[in-house]
């Protein structure tokens, strides 16, 4: 089954920018949307209970923790979500297959965009990939991060933005919040290169770890 | 505190759930994991046969030195990977931390090196095509396959291997 619009099917905005994993996460499966992904995630992969706010937006970083006994560590936010991630894809089988994942750069050594490209081009047409891009600075690390789907398609890459496909009944109060349109946030956002949250462009030093879902 | 249920009542509309997948862990592979002498050895001699003209230039570090790098991780690796069953006490828990920080290194070595090795091929590519560039390298025209086919030999080999590792590193208490 694929993808269920709205993809971000929260009913609360704060909700809605809370986590765009999970979103980006749907578009990688081809499956479910945000709601349903994330009780997937908390009843069958990591169980987030009692679950809250701070959890939604720690699932794939506690996931990373819990999984490799280590001790919870603020200063590791995002690269225990990069792994949590990949762990997660990795053990996401459609039924009676196999998966591998393969990453492209780290969160201490994140890609140009350019190099991602040329990175995802190397897959098969189809082949789903789990984007992260944010402002980075050299020698501190990623400033903040945005999570995207990337589809490689005969044309060369499409970026998708499935946080931006936000439930009719919230979409003011989310565009009140962001820099979005209520009228870009009625369906997917999809381009032709990779954009910050809620659409906006890349910046010159942004930065971009790939995870490639590779069914086989 | 809300429960999963609540919170999910409380927060979203018409979820949909996920269908035909399961989610599933690989089993553990034992509280030792494998040397892999000969997966590292291949990697070894897919690194020494690279043509060292093909290999991009004005890249730092470059991909012969980000292979070179990967190599010596795998001696490490090696190392400790033979030392931990003959380790006791406070030694064993030290090789223990030690392999897993290894396997954590090499792992992101994989990560930097995968792209690093694509760009190298789709500019083999673009420079059989249209004449040498950007490179000590004589490519000739129509000779990618010269240096890509072992390049995607060793790629496909370091990533195999990475693989096994990350699986390994899981059965380490």
């Amino acid at each position: 089954m694929p993808v269920t619009n709205p993809v971000n099917n929260t009913t609360n905005a704060a909700v809605a920018r809370l986590n765009c994993a999970f979103c980006s996460l749907c578009g990688v499966l081809d499956n479910a949307n945000y709601g349903g992904l994330l009780g997937f995630f908390s009843s069958t992969v990591f169980n987030l209970t009692p679950l809250t706010i701070t959890k939604v937006e720690q699932a794939f970083w506690l996931y990373w923790e819990h999984v490799q006994g280590l001790t919870h560590d603020d200063s590791k936010s995002l690269e225990r979500q990069v792994a949590g991630v990949k762990w997660f894809l990795h053990n996401m089988r459609p039924t009676g297959m196999n998966v591998t994942v393969d990453q492209g750069g780290t969160t201490d050594h994140p890609l140009e965009s350019d190099d991602a490209e040329t990175f995802m081009n190397t897959y098969p047409n189809n082949t789903r990939f789990a984007y992260l891009l944010g402002p980075y600075i050299s020698g501190l690390g990623f400033a903040g991060a945005h999570w995207l789907t990337a589809v490689k398609t005969g044309t060369g890459i499409q970026y998708i933005d499935y946080q931006m496909d936000v439930d009719a009944g919230i979409r003011q109060a989310v565009a009140d919040a962001t820099p979005a349109a209520t009228t870009d946030l009625a369906a997917p956002h999809v381009t032709t290169t990779p954009r910050r949250p809620w659409g906006e462009a890349l910046q010159g030093g942004d930065r971009v770890v790939v995870l490639a879902y590779l069914p086989f | 505190m809300p429960s999963q249920t609540e919170f999910l009542d409380n927060n979203f509309t018409d979820s949909a759930k996920v269908v035909g997948f399961t989610y599933s862990e690989p089993k553990k592979a034992g509280k030792s994991p494998p040397v892999y002498a000969s997966e590292w050895a291949a990697i070894k001699t897919g690194v020494g046969k690279l043509v060292p003209g093909a290999i991009m230039k004005g890249q730092s570090p470059s991909l012969k030195e980000m292979l070179d790098a990967l190599v010596l991780e795998g001696a490490t690796w090696q190392e400790l990977a033979t030392a931990l069953p003959e380790a006791d006490g406070t030694a064993k828990t030290t090789l223990t931390d030690k392999l897993k920080a290894q396997a954590d290194a090499i792992g992101k070595s994989v990560d930097s090196l995968l792209p690093v090795i694509a760009k190298q091929v789709a500019l083999n590519d673009q420079q059989s095509k249209s004449g040498p560039f950007n490179t000590d390298a004589t490519i000739q025209p129509g000779s990618a396959a010269t240096y890509n086919t072992p390049l995607g030999a060793l790629r496909d080999d370091i990533h195999a291997l990475n693989q096994k590792i990350g699986i390994a590193i899981l059965g380490l208490d």
